[in-house]
């Protein structure tokens, strides 16, 4: 169970649910912060991670789908839970091809809300883990030389070393002192580790 | 007298014909009369003529034989008349002028045989070389013509002719002798003729005896015969001369035979037109006479022709024969003209005699085929007169009938009869036309009712005198009229309570298409109950149960509750058959009602519902609920018509601009009506949705008349308002307040 350090975001305009909602989410044992509209919700900068939206989907002015659209425009969006006191089918698949993790109809019950919440926060963890490992690796391929760079990337297509020597025109010698020298940068072993490493960082499909 | 009139009409049709015949007749008979007349004129004329021509003739002839014997005188004076004393005498006598037509004088001398040489040599001697008596012959006596006036031209040839020898010459010659008388040939050639111009010629012989010898017997005289004195006549020249020009007419004609026979061998002359009269003209008259000269007979033929009847002379005939038609005719005409008026007269009036017998009968016949009874009111004398018709309107008979004017109102039914006088009153006054309906009652108690009719009739003063009118029954009328206005009361009643629910019908509709809403404002309290459960329940699970947490989720519990109740009650009223009961309604607090039911469903269809309003304290009389109804539905309608538009809203208004009136408005900003759609949208069953009845524009707008007011609709700058517009009533009493 992932109740630490997770906050549930709730938006929904209709005072009385939201505080009974927000009542029932810290009785599950999170954190909770609610909001009366979209806008103030965006106002909102200081988001903690993991955490999960609880958005109504009939809100004044800008309602629970736009919100969405909105939120999906920055890499690092929160997965979403709709709630609705009015659904029909199609807004809810709408609503689930844009990345939602569940459509909840009001009333509902204690035990989906909880396995939405859990569902989402997994989710969330699981990005912002695999977002601190990414900056781990930004961080130690910035030490690196721009020539330490081009041999990485010569070495990631399973180039010998006198390939890469020929391809840049430096020694077989240099490359090799190189090639160790981003080995130790980056704490790796092998060529199979880096490439993994980079794969991580989706650094290997758009090189 | 029908044949009277037969045997009339017989002679006035027949007298135009009969005065015609009559007077034909006597046009012919005049005319007849007339031309007789100048056919008898004409005669006599001709016979008048003739006889002047005649005596022209003999006077002519006895002048001539005077001269001749004047001639023959010369012997006696002197023994031997020489040539030239001839030829003087003759001259003298100037013959050629007075008495034209004779063609000379001349003397035949007797000359004996034996003297035959010895006068010859006596002419020859007188130089003329050549003489001899013509024809040759031996004869036992020889006659010469030894002088002949005037001795020139053709009369030469005569010269030494012997007449004597000639037997008609002889005959006439001879007779001259032995009678001492002027004596006239037949028909002869005389010697003149050239091969020219022949015309038949006559002469005439007058005797000379010796000088002194006894003349008194016939041997005397043939003893005594020396010559004869003789003058030869062409009868063409001669009678031209006699008749000159005038006698004869172109249509007289004149044939002088010698003798009594009429041929063309004893023709002497003739003289007249018939060798170039015309094919059709006609002899008229001809008339024989004789003229006897001393033995010789003349006979002459007068001739009068015509060209028939078209001539001046036949003027005066036609003159009477076509006046006397034309006058006739004329006659005719006019009788004929005068007949045919007073026949055309007398047809009218049979006519109008059998026309007026059908009105007459028509008017009979109606008025007893359409039930009509005809009254006759003596005002002066009280007499009232009814036909059969009135009384079998009145169920009674002629014989229960007093003739007056109360028999008339005892028949009627009581509570009319006051009313009956007063009409008959004010009719008499001239104040109204007499046309009204009564009742009667029928002696065996059956009421009818009764059409009635009159005109008055009045004396120059303006007194009525008269009243005559029609009755007719219309009971019959009377019923069917009540069974209709029953049916139409029913019928009204009937449509009321359809239409009451019809506006029930659809304010359920209404309902169907706000459920979204209603679920969704029923979900909210009912979700948020679900979670306060949920919460109590883990507040209660924990090791440490957390009772006041719970109480106080109990009282959030119970409000969520009430929240429900609300939203079903806020709908109950549309669902809700009442009768509709006009109450004080205050528009502003109808208007926020209504907002608040149907936010959620403008929300729901991202609909954002602006409401402006400007009245305060603006109250109507009406059904609370109907009102309402309207006001959704416009709404409903508004919600729609925006929702496919982005940042969608609609606006609701009310003003109080018009004096007295409170005008509610819904904007939308849709896509505004189309003019063609605009009178329809408010007839049922008319729907532009895909679901709906169709039938909430024309219940809004019914509800709205009954409420006395108005309902409509405008394009605006964006998309369609409607409005309703209610009367206001004053502000008083502020009770039955709705909200």
């Amino acid at each position: 169970m992932i109740t630490d350090n997770s906050t549930v975001y709730i938006v929904d305009d209709d005072v009385e649910f939201r505080k009974s909602l927000e009542l029932l989410v810290e009785m599950l044992g999170y954190r909770v912060i609610g909001f009366s509209s979209a806008e103030s919700f965006l106002e909102f900068k200081n988001i903690h991670r993991p955490a999960c939206l609880i958005l109504d989907v009939f809100l004044p002015n800008i309602d629970g789908l736009q919100l969405q659209s909105k939120l999906s425009q920055q890499p690092d969006s929160l997965p979403i839970i709709f709630i609705t006191g009015h659904g029909e089918i199609p807004m809810g698949i709408n609503a689930m091809k844009n990345g939602a993790v569940d459509f909840l109809l009001k009333p509902f019950k204690q035990e989906d809300l909880y396995k939405a919440i859990c569902q989402s926060l997994v989710r969330d963890k699981a990005f912002v883990d695999k977002n601190e490992k990414k900056q781990k690796i930004n961080a130690s391929i910035s030490l690196l030389t721009p020539r330490e760079c081009e041999v990485m990337k010569k070495m990631i297509t399973g180039k010998l070393n006198k390939q890469i020597a020929a391809a840049l025109g430096i020694s077989e010698k240099t490359v090799r002192i190189h090639r160790s020298s981003l080995m130790r940068k980056l704490k790796i072993t092998s060529v199979a580790d880096l490439v993994r490493m980079l794969e991580e960082i989706d650094i290997i499909h758009s090189a | 007298m029908k044949s009277e009139m037969l045997h009339k009409s017989f002679l006035n049709h027949y007298a135009g014909l009969i005065v015609l015949a009559l007077g034909l007749a006597i046009i012919a008979s005049a005319t007849l009369a007339v031309r007789k007349n100048v056919e008898k004129t004409a005669q006599r004329e001709f016979i008048a003529q003739s006889e002047v021509i005649r005596n022209s003739i003999v006077d002519r002839i006895e002048e001539h034989a005077r001269i001749l014997f004047s001639a023959a005188a010369l012997f006696n004076v002197t023994d031997t008349v020489t040539r030239e004393q001839w030829r003087i005498f003759n001259k003298q006598q100037k013959i050629e002028n007075q008495l034209p037509g004779i063609q000379g004088i001349g003397f035949s001398l007797l000359i004996p045989r034996e003297d035959l040489a010895k006068h010859i040599q006596d002419i020859r001697r007188e130089d003329f070389l050549e003489y001899k008596i013509k024809p040759d012959g031996e004869r036992d006596v020889y006659t010469s013509i030894i002088y002949l006036e005037p001795f020139t031209g053709r009369n030469l040839r005569a010269f030494g002719y012997d007449m004597f020898s000639e037997p008609i010459r002889r005959k006439a010659m001879e007779q001259a002798r032995d009678t001492d008388s002027a004596a006239l040939s037949g028909k002869v050639r005389l010697v003149q003729e050239t091969d020219k111009e022949v015309q038949a010629g006559t002469l005439m012989y007058v005797p000379v005896y010796r000088k002194g010898m006894p003349t008194d017997s016939l041997k005397e005289r043939r003893a005594a015969i020396v010559g004869w004195v003789y003058s030869p006549y062409r009868m063409g020249d001669l009678m031209k001369g006699i008749l000159g020009s005038g006698l004869l007419n172109n249509q007289l004609h004149l044939q002088v035979f010698d003798g009594a026979q009429l041929t063309p061998e004893s023709l002497l002359f003739e003289k007249g037109p018939s060798a170039k009269v015309p094919a059709h003209s006609v002899v008229r008259f001809t008339l024989l006479s004789t003229i006897d000269f001393n033995g010789q007979h003349w006979t002459l033929r007068f001739t009068k022709t015509g060209e028939g009847l078209l001539t001046v002379e036949y003027l005066g005939v036609w003159l009477v024969l076509f006046s006397g038609i034309f006058i006739i005719l004329l006659l005719f005409a006019l009788i004929r003209s005068l007949e045919g008026t007073r026949r055309r007269a007398q047809q009218l009036a049979e006519e109008l005699t059998v026309d007026l017998r059908q009105v007459s009968d028509r008017l009979h016949l109606a008025s007893t085929a359409g039930g009509v009874g005809i009254w006759d009111w003596d005002v002066v004398n009280n007499k009232l007169v009814w036909d059969e018709q009135m009384y079998q309107l009145y169920g009674t008979t002629a014989d229960q009938f007093s003739g007056a004017y109360d028999a008339w109102r005892t028949g009627l039914h009581s509570e009319d009869s006051q009313r009956g006088d007063n009409e008959i009153q004010m009719a008499l006054r001239g104040e109204k036309e007499f046309d009204t309906e009564f009742r009667v009652r029928w002696p065996n108690g059956a009421v009818h009712y009764i059409r009635a009719l009159a005109i008055v009739q009045r004396d120059d003063s303006g007194k009525p005198l008269r009243m005559i009118g029609t009755n007719w029954d219309i009971t019959e009328e009377h019923r069917k009229e009540e069974e209709i206005r029953k049916l139409n009361e029913e019928f009204k009643g009937r449509i009321k309570e359809s239409m009451e629910e019809l506006v029930h019908v659809s304010r359920i509709a209404i309902l169907g298409q706000i459920a979204a809403a209603v679920a969704h404002e029923l979900n909210q309290p009912l979700g948020a109950i679900l979670n306060w459960v949920s919460s109590a329940r883990l507040a209660l699970t924990k090791e440490k149960p957390d009772i006041e947490m719970v109480k106080k989720i109990l009282t959030n519990i119970v409000e969520a509750d009430m929240r429900a109740a609300d939203v079903i009650k806020k709908i109950r009223g549309l669902v809700k058959k009442e009768r509709n009961e006009f109450k004080r309604v205050n528009i502003e607090n109808l208007i926020w009602h209504v907002i608040n039911l149907m936010k959620t469903d403008a929300v729901l269809k991202g609909v954002a519902v602006d409401v402006e309003l400007n009245v305060t304290d603006a109250f109507v009389l009406g059904d609370n609920t109907q009102l309402q109804q309207v006001l959704i539905n416009l709404i409903l309608n508004a919600v729609e018509a925006s929702s496919k538009k982005v940042d969608a809203g609609i606006k609701v208004k009310a003003d109080n601009k018009k004096e007295g009136f409170v005008t509610v408005s819904v904007v939308d900003f849709g896509e505004g009506l189309k003019i063609s759609e605009i009178e329809k949208i408010f007839q049922p069953f008319h729907t532009t949705k895909e679901e709906g009845l169709g039938i909430g524009l024309f219940v809004c707008r019914s509800i709205i008349q009954s409420h006395e007011g108005e309902l409509g609709v405008f394009n605006n700058d964006k998309g369609a308002t409607f409005f309703f517009r209610l009367p206001l009533i004053k502000d008083s009493g502020g009770v039955n307040d709705n909200g």
